[in-house]
């Protein structure tokens, strides 16, 4: 059922998530739509982009092209421009209008790959899901095309799945957290989709171990179960790391009793919201009761939990449920009217993007500490 | 790049960080006491969302998410009575006019606008709305292309209102920047005995708005809103006279001469302008700022001016050394000073920042001293002496010269960080 959205902006969509997890592997980046898709992605999606040299290109599709499905003039376009340009691989990324007239992706990839030898993908990407539906296509399709069967296992090695800035933003949290798997003694194979590279994503396959720092990294993470018997943990290291280091070792985190009156409510990524809320029972919070924003898993629900993104549902939430703190992005704060009760703000890529990205914090370390200590009063 | 018509054979097209415009959401949202209401899928709503959360007017715009399920079996169409329903349950204060938005999917969908329009104002007969379309699918189309046809819808909003033809009201149109009453437009129609500028950027109420329709005179500053200064003269009788940003002498003193004879017919007397200490000072201005320049390159982009070649002649024959125009294309009215340029001065690079190749010459290097008009050109040869001008700002007539030049020497002599320039600018494509 459609949507209104008052005071919320659509969040990050499909076509995003794929471009984002490709972002950094040196392939050629084609948004296949007439340019506020692109726009969108570039501008307002992709805080890595004033800094790097990436080729992200819009296809220009006008009205015509579509009616008639004039596909031959992306797939000469793209073959000039690969030409020219020498990328490791080509990725067409859709967006709606191509959905509406039954765009092809599979084949233009195979006809743009016969013509040009580039490695091609077509990514049938909508704008009507979001960006975890996007970025776990994108590195699927690398899994698929790149990783072959490991024949020896690398002993304490991890692959970082589903780290995205969309959850983490472009500030150093992708670099403390690889820092971090590193001094905890493992060896980090690759990090799916910050700070790797294609020669890294070949040798996932030889891991011990995948961490899911995300839901999109636990999909992730459950093909590469399914493909090459890895297996996974969920989480994510963040404040001092104690959970996540009890996590690593399959050992239980003690809760202790609740001290504080605190209720809190919390939006956002599956992962790191359910992090958020065993980092605040250790602290003593009576009750912490998640909305997941995007796609859902199951495993990580627990009773009282929510899953929604509508701006109607997330306001009937707030109006009935009874809460102290709120956790999430700041531009939910004007959904927050219950007198009394604290807002605090965790900016998500995914959500305000440019807005608040500068201001996304440091997972790791004392600045969390101190954002988790507020919260938990 | 080297200068070419191949560079504007349309390819695949490269969108720096450095490109981008006003963006439709904050022209439309000048139309005051009036509310944006877009139904699209939710990535088509991003980007205007977030940018007019930037600028301060995101509680004039909301967003009606479509599923793919809704689009493919057609029941989307039940969605837009309801949502228009709830948004006015959840305002504070009823909007005047309810601007109804559809992206290029629409284009495609076939929705039967004229149907839903009518039942919205049934329903709601204290609102008038008119159907928009943000659909850059169409951009190609001299007509049709999103930022051209909102000025006609907002136009014909005025449809009926011409209840007081007001012989000394002017209105402008297509500005994005208030005229202030120390511009030139503003202080010239004033000396000539016009009373009332109508202006969208100044108005906060629609019933400032609605006077519009009473002008005797509608003058289209920027090229944006000519065909919906036409659709003015169609809907409401007010006749319209071109009157885009020129930097070239001449073509101003053409124009005011055209403003003194179309004034002089609306206000019943002969209009005489005095214009003559003006031109000197622009012509000053210019002299000051070529000098200050010795010696520099510049560079001039298509975002910044509405007519980049236009500029770039004028210049040229005033002695500044320019080297780059970055344009995506040549327009009509531009063309004949683009082949003046290839003609006489062919060392000029015409460059397409949109050129897929872009990347390859995509500069890191904020060492270049290059003094550059607009942030994609400036983007392009690594310059942080950027005069951050977006399609003309407020600049008219020859103080408009006299505004340019302020702006070029400024560039020329401060190094500013280009990245912090763009992010400020909120550019939105």
């Amino acid at each position: 059922m459609s949507t209104l959205q008052i005071t919320l902006p659509p969040f990050s969509p499909d076509y995003s998530g794929v471009a984002s997890a490709l972002f950094e592997l040196g392939g050629m980046l084609i948004l296949h739509d007439a340019s506020g898709c692109t726009g969108n992605y570039l501008g307002y999606d992709e805080p890595r982009w004033a800094e790097h040299s990436t080729v992200v290109y819009c296809s220009g599709l006008r009205h015509l092209d579509a009616i008639l499905g004039n596909d031959g003039k992306l797939v000469d376009r793209t073959v000039d421009a690969a030409r020219k340009m020498h990328p490791r691989f080509i990725a067409v990324i859709g967006s709606p209008v191509p959905m509406l007239v039954g765009c092809d992706y599979d084949g233009l990839a195979k006809e743009i790959e016969a013509r040009t030898g580039i490695p091609t993908f077509g990514f049938d990407t909508t704008g009507l899901s979001f960006y975890d539906r996007g970025v776990v296509l994108a590195c699927k399709a690398l899994v698929d095309r790149y990783v072959e069967p490991a024949k020896e296992i690398i002993p304490r090695s991890v692959n970082l799945l589903g780290l995205t800035p969309f959850d983490f933003g472009a500030r150093g949290n992708a670099e403390a957290i690889r820092a971090w798997f590193v001094c905890h003694g493992w060896r980090v194979l690759s990090s799916m989709s910050m700070g790797t590279s294609l020669e890294e994503i070949a040798l996932i396959s030889r891991a011990s171990l995948n961490v899911a720092l995300s839901e999109c990294g636990m999909e992730i993470a459950r093909y590469l179960q399914k493909t090459f018997g890895t297996p996974y943990v969920a989480g994510c290291p963040i404040g001092d790391g104690t959970l996540m280091e009890a996590r690593l070792e399959g050992k239980a985190f003690p809760i202790p009793k609740p001290k504080s009156g605190r209720k809190v409510v919390v939006f956002g990524e599956q992962i790191l919201s359910a992090m958020l809320r065993d980092e605040l029972r250790r602290r003593g919070v009576e009750e912490v009761r998640v909305d997941v924003l995007y796609r859902a898993d199951s495993s990580c629900m627990e009773k009282g939990d929510w899953n929604t993104w509508s701006e109607k549902e997330i306001r009937a939430i707030l109006a009935s449920t009874d809460y102290t703190d709120v956790i999430a992005d700041p531009l939910f704060r004007p959904l927050v009217r219950k007198e009394g009760a604290r807002f605090h703000g965790l900016p998500s890529v995914a959500i305000s993007s440019k807005v608040y990205w500068d201001t996304v914090p440091s997972y790791l370390g004392e600045e969390m500490e101190t954002f988790i200590g507020e919260v938990a009063g | 790049m080297q200068a070419c018509e191949a560079c504007f054979i349309k390819t695949l097209r490269y969108e720096s960080p450095a490109h981008g415009g006003w963006g439709l959401v904050k022209l439309a949202t000048q139309l005051p006491e009036s509310h944006l209401l877009f139904f699209s899928p939710p990535a088509c709503g991003r980007h205007g969302a977030l940018s007019s959360v930037v600028s301060g007017i995101k509680e004039q715009v909301s967003y009606v998410c479509f599923t793919e399920k809704e689009i493919v079996e057609g029941t989307y169409i039940e969605s837009f009575l309801p949502a228009v329903d709830d948004l006015l349950a959840f305002l504070s204060k009823r909007p005047r006019a309810i601007l109804i938005y559809t992206s290029c999917i629409d284009d495609l969908l076939g929705t039967d606008r004229q149907a839903l329009r009518r039942a919205m104002e049934e329903k709601h007969p204290d609102i008038k709305f008119r159907f928009c379309q943000m659909d850059p699918i169409q951009l190609d189309s001299s007509k049709k292309a999103p930022g051209i046809s909102l000025f006609v819808h907002m136009y014909d909003l005025l449809e009926g209102a011409r209840t007081n033809p007001q012989p000394r009201r002017v209105d402008l149109l297509g500005n994005v920047l208030a005229m202030t009453p120390e511009n030139e437009i503003v202080e010239v129609l004033h000396e000539a005995g016009v009373g009332t500028i109508s202006q969208l950027p100044e108005m906060t109420t629609f019933d400032q708005f609605l006077e519009m329709a009473n002008a005797s005179l509608a003058l289209v500053v920027h090229p944006r809103a000519l065909e919906g200064a036409k659709h003015l003269e169609a809907v409401c009788g007010v006749p319209y006279l071109p009157a885009f940003c020129t930097y070239d002498l001449k073509e101003i003193d053409a124009f005011y001469e055209k403003l003194s004879d179309r004034l002089s017919a609306a206000l019943g007397h002969k209009v005489i302008l005095d214009l003559a200490e003006r031109r000197t000072r622009a012509k000053e201005a210019w002299e000051t700022a070529r000098k200050m320049l010795e010696g520099k390159k510049v560079a001039i982009d298509f975002q910044a001016v509405a007519k980049p070649y236009t500029l770039a002649r004028t210049m040229l024959q005033l002695g500044f050394n320019v080297t780059l125009v970055a344009t995506d294309g040549v327009s009509d009215m531009d063309k004949p000073s683009f082949e003046w340029i290839r003609e006489r001065f062919p060392h000029v690079e015409i460059a397409n920042p949109l050129d897929p190749e872009g990347p390859k010459y995509r500069y890191r290097a904020t060492d270049s001293d290059d003094v550059c008009v607009g942030f994609d050109v400036g983007d392009m040869v690594g310059s942080g002496h950027v005069a951050p001008i977006l399609e003309d700002d407020d600049h008219f007539g020859y103080q408009g010269i006299e505004r340019f030049c302020k702006k070029l020497m400024d560039a020329a002599a401060i190094k500013s960080n280009l990245h912090t320039m763009i992010k400020e600018a909120n550019l939105v494509v």
